[in-house]
């Protein structure tokens, strides 16, 4: 090793040194820098005094020392959705303040399991509705049963019933609010209108032949058929989960949906249950899941995550797109004025159903110091008023039952309303997925992706299926 | 020596204090939890609640029928192969015309190593769309000359995901062991190869007959050592396909991965994770040390 | 029959070579298209009017779906270069007690450190994780420095013990008789005769720092904190988001300049580092 050389070694130290502080400093600045602007989302984190008041008082409460309330939302549109109840909320509660986290999925999943427990947990997060996460969480004593503020606010009375199914245990463990949401086909109108294609109502929507006939000439025109997102993971399971209640009809399902669902794990019930996983209705719908695969789907479904897939629609290469009523603001941005869009029902077997996603919601973790503030919240969240802004601003079906159809100005949300509407005849099957066990759940999942890539039999995945039942049932 | 024995007593409690912050990183931070590992194996946690339940050999017996620990296994086993196959192969292959030291060998070299450092998830997501069915590089590239049928949904079709995850590590790590083993060429004598062509022998003898025995120890070092990186794998793979399409692609750490922290919520099943880690460890921890061993030898005859 | 010889090692080195380079260049050059062009020209280069050197911009502070690389830069920033000095630093005090000082307890202590080589990053993810989470450094930069460098550790002891061991022991036997105390001695002899180790150490242990992900990806979730691995990741088409694939080429283009720039500057010290790293443990 000569002098030289360390000497130019000393030198390259010296410009690692730099290069890194360099790097560092640069990044720091620069991202300060775009601190000072403020972000497209918004944290509010400024705190008061909280007062323990109610809404309108002319007494002076003595001050209590600083606060403020932190609640959790997942990403997307329910920031919105949470953001407009607090501004109202505020009206009524001048000093309380809330500070909104948001985080991506993985995210959240993550600070749920980590940080409940934990001093820092939050003192009211939005949750998922269903036999998902629910269940661990009540068990682990993680949160908080509302019944107490329930019944002083009538909660009962104000919640859309069909979100009653949600309640864990039936209590307000999970306080259901918006988001009944339904999967459809979304279509390009102007293709269809240009190819001559047939154009379904929800007065008259397709049956399963005069869509499969569709499909094929979809495909002889040059076109790919349905696109969906999210590769092999959730877009099968949402149809399997609407072809399955059109083929059981409200009375089976119901017994189904109870058997693998909140009874899986009670005695006998899973032993006595008449609809099981092998039923031949059950069957009828794994059959057509697979055989979409092969005639609707666009052929490398399972390649696609949902930015390629999308894209696909987007550009005019693919004539539909599978997603739920949730997208159509996201549509509305990505395809602007390209083309028309509409949504389409997926047909079904036997009966006319709208497969009823997940009602979303809240809990209060167990950790929390102020329930009575976070009753106050949630009971305003139920209060008509908001549901203007949840409906429009979110594409989705407001939660609570009683909002004038006339107030909800998005022309999708009419149009589902309509077909809600009883003169239509269409069933409102839960969501199979969310309210079904969640060790079987995500195994439902898995197996609906693989039936429609081809890569199992719907004779063998739902015989797995049952074989993981049983073995649920009995404990294990 | 003498001198170092009356030194031991002045050397005081120096030694330790050097060793101690070491001790403590690794007694904390490795060895307890690899205990814990060990210790979790045994039970089924979902992470949530306060208790564990001891499940004895409850989660091996379940990790034996389950079919998708066989395919992460079998993914596995042939990832690690063709990888370390693939990169040892082109990387001999690089090392050999580095070494005739053509002009320019050095930026060859250096250019040839790059893709090594880069991060493997940003590669990952970049060979993901180039294998996108629609505007990826590869599909466009072929049906644009006119070679449709050999578009392909590289990464949707089970047959061929696992095989154009393969391709794309032996693209960014082919350098690894032509730096090795380019290393272990510089240290076979000229004398030996002039000799050869002097006798005669056509490059490609000289290759088999000459070069690759005097390798042998820094071959079997480059093998071993690269067959236990790319058992390791996890960035490639998840980056790339989550495992999928269904389950078709998962290897070990994806599916430790997929059955505790998973993107898909609970339930979460810490205990089987571990039983998954404690496996892949019974596997790569005697392997290293057969890697440690050949290293030793080759130390003592180089 | 030579000349064809040596043209072909030409066409094949060059051949490689543009293997090599051309993903990366491809990555560079659709960074700045905007999106339609790389969805329908896929190979021609952006249009010199159609430049937009503002997708770094965009990607950098967040603008498009929160994603903000500048962050995750100088997370991973911070990150590698502290859990690089700290390991590099408590490496080399304990490689120089293991090959100095002999005692029953250390050569025991090495062949710890041999056998922990073979431990892999998942054996001890799950573990790491709750007890990280215990601690309450979760989404902190401690909780991702500390497991490093015990992650780190057992190789880079090794590697400083060698290192020691092939030292002439004159030097510090000289400074002995002198009468200099055992810590003067490192600190004043050793460790400035030690650079060559520190280079191999910090080379060796920067990339896997900077790349690691399989721990990270748990470790640190929120927005704010993630490194650089973890956050490009979320480029993979998250729902309800525009699919803009000029986002996601620039934001992998702004992750791969710091490995670029270290890589210019450090070549020479990495592959020789490399070459001795690997065959001597």
């Amino acid at each position: 090793m000569t002098k030289e050389e360390k000497v130019s070694r000393r030198d390259y130290i010296k410009y690692a040194g730099g290069a890194v502080v360099g790097v560092a400093i640069g990044a720091a600045g620069t991202y300060l820098a775009t601190q000072a602007a403020p972000a497209k989302e918004v944290t509010k984190t400024i705190t008061t005094t909280v007062e323990k008041t109610a809404p309108v008082t002319t007494t002076v409460q003595p001050t209590v020392p600083p606060t403020k309330l932190n609640f959790w939302v997942e990403s997307g549109p329910i920031l919105t959705l949470m953001t407009h109840i607090n501004d109202g909320f505020k009206k009524r509660f001048p000093a309380v303040d809330i500070a909104i986290d948001q985080m991506d999925t993985t995210s959240y999943q993550q600070a749920i399991f980590t940080r409940f427990k934990a001093a820092n947990a939050p003192d009211l997060a939005w949750m998922w509705g269903g036999l998902t996460w629910v269940p661990d969480l009540v068990d682990a004593g993680l949160i908080r049963n509302m019944d107490d503020y329930a019944d002083k606010f009538k909660w009962r009375d104000k919640v859309h019933p069909g979100a009653l199914a949600y309640l864990e245990r039936n209590s307000f463990f999970f306080i259901p609010h918006h988001g009944v949401t339904y999967p459809y086909f979304y279509y390009n109108v102007d293709l269809f209108e240009k190819q001559g294609w047939p154009i379904p109502t929800f007065e008259k929507p397709f049956t399963i032949d005069e869509f499969l006939a569709l499909s094929k000439d979809i495909k002889s025109a040059g076109y790919l058929g349905v696109t969906a997102g999210g590769k092999d993971l959730w877009p099968g399971e949402h149809l399997v989960s609407h072809l399955i209640p059109g083929a059981l009809g409200p009375d089976k399902t119901e017994k189904f949906m109870y058997a693998y669902g909140a009874g899986l794990t009670k005695p006998g019930v899973y032993k006595n249950a008449e609809v099981r996983w092998t039923d031949p209705d059950i069957l009828l719908a794994f059959d057509e899941l697979a055989k979409w695969g092969k005639e609707v789907m666009v052929p490398d479904v399972a390649a696609l995550d949902y930015s390629s897939a999308l894209t696909l629609f987007v550009e005019g290469k693919a004539a539909m797109w599978q997603d739920g009523i949730w997208s159509v603001s996201g549509l509305r941005t990505n395809i602007g004025d390209k083309f028309k869009f509409d949504f389409m029902q997926i047909p079904t077997h036997k009966v006319k159903c709208i497969q009823a996603g997940f009602f979303n919601g809240w809990v209060v973790p167990s950790k929390t110091k102020y329930p009575d503030l976070c009753a106050e919240w949630l009971d305003y969240a139920y209060s008509a008023d908001e549901e203007l802004f949840v409906g429009n601003g979110l594409s989705m079906i407001p939660g609570t039952k009683d909002v004038p159809a006339e107030k909800l100005t998005d022309s999708f949300i009419q149009a589902v309303m309509r077909q809600l509407s009883p003169d239509l005849g269409y069933y409102g099957a839960p969501s199979v997925f969310t309210l079904m066990n969640g060790k079987l759940a995500s195994e439902y999942r898995r197996k609906a992706g693989e039936v429609q890539l081809g890569l199992k039999t719907p004779k063998d995945a739902l015989n797995e299926l049952e074989d993981l039942s049983k073995r649920i049932s009995e404990g294990g | 020596m003498r001198s170092s024995r009356r030194r031991k007593s002045t050397t005081g409690v120096f030694p330790y204090l050097l060793v101690l912050p070491s001790l403590l990183f690794i007694l904390g931070l490795t060895l307890y939890p690899i205990g814990f590992t060990l210790f979790l194996s045994f039970h089924q946690w979902n992470g949530l609640s306060p208790t564990m339940k001891f499940i004895g050999i409850g989660n091996f017996g379940r990790l034996f029928s389950d079919p998708v620990f066989w395919v992460a296994l079998k993914n596995n086993v042939l990832f690690s192969t063709l990888v370390t196959f693939g990169t040892v192969i082109i990387g001999l292959g690089l090392a050999l015309i580095l070494d005739k030291q053509i002009r320019g060998w050095r930026i060859y070299r250096n250019v040839y190593y790059f893709p090594v450092l880069l991060t493997n998830a940003v590669v990952a997501l970049l060979w993901t769309r180039f294998y996108d069915p629609y505007i990826g590089l590869f599909n466009v590239f072929l049906k644009s000359t006119g070679l449709d049928q050999y578009a392909h949904p590289w990464l949707g079709d089970p047959n061929t995901a696992m095989l154009a995850v393969i391709v794309k590590e032996v693209w960014q790590y082919a350098g690894f062991p032509m730096i090795i083993l380019l290393a272990g060429l510089a240290s076979i004598p000229d004398p030996y190869l002039e000799a050869a062509q002097l006798d005669g022998a056509t490059y490609l003898k000289t290759v088999r007959w000459i070069i690759l025995p005097l390798l042998k120890n820094v071959l079997a070092i480059t093998i071993a050592l690269q067959m236990i990186f790319s058992f390791k794998v996890f960035d490639t793979v998840w980056a790339m396909t989550f495992g999928g399409p269904g389950n078709t692609t998962q290897v070990l750490a994806t599916y430790m991965y997929t059955v505790s922290f998973g993107f898909s919520g609970p339930p979460m099943e810490f205990g089987y994770a571990s039983c998954i880690a404690t496996v892949m460890l019974i596997i790569i921890f005697p392997a290293t040390l057969i890697y440690l061993r050949l290293v030793k030898l080759g130390e003592m005859r180089l | 029959m030579k000349n064809v010889g040596k043209y072909m090692l030409h066409a094949a080195a060059i051949f490689w070579a543009f293997t090599q380079i051309y993903p990366i260049f491809f990555l560079f050059m659709s960074s700045l298209k905007d999106n339609r062009s790389i969805i329908v020209n896929v190979f021609s280069p952006p249009g010199l009017l159609n430049i937009h050197p503002e997708n770094y911009a965009i990607v950098w502070s967040g603008e498009y779906q929160r994603i903000t690389v500048g962050r995750y830069l100088l997370n991973s920033a911070i990150v590698t270069s502290v859990s690089t000095v700290i390991s590099v630093m408590i490496a080399m005090m304990a490689g120089y007690a293991l090959a100095r000082y002999y005692k029953r307890f250390f050569s025991i202590l090495s062949d710890v450190f041999l056998a922990l080589i073979a431990i892999p990053v998942h054996a001890v993810v799950i573990p790491l994780f709750f007890i990280i989470n215990n601690l309450g450094l979760l989404n902190t930069y401690p909780g991702l420095i500390l497991p490093y460098v015990s992650l780190a550790l057992p190789f880079s002891i090794l590697i400083a013990k060698a290192f020691f061991r092939s030292f002439p022991k004159e030097v510090e036997e000289a400074a002995r008789i002198d009468g200099a105390s055992e810590w003067s001695l490192l600190m004043r002899i050793v460790f400035p005769i030690s650079r060559p180790l520190l280079a191999v150490l910090a080379i060796i242990n920067f990339p896997f720092f900077w790349n690691e992900l399989m721990f990270s990806i748990v470790a640190v979730t929120s927005n704010d904190m993630k490194t650089l691995p973890v956050g490009i990741l979320a480029f993979r088409g998250r729902p309800e988001a525009e699919p803009r694939w000029d986002m996601m080429f620039a934001g992998m283009a702004i992750s791969t300049i710091p490995l670029i720039i270290f890589y210019v500057l450090f070549q020479r010290q990495i592959i020789r580092g490399i070459s001795v790293g690997a065959v001597k443990a």
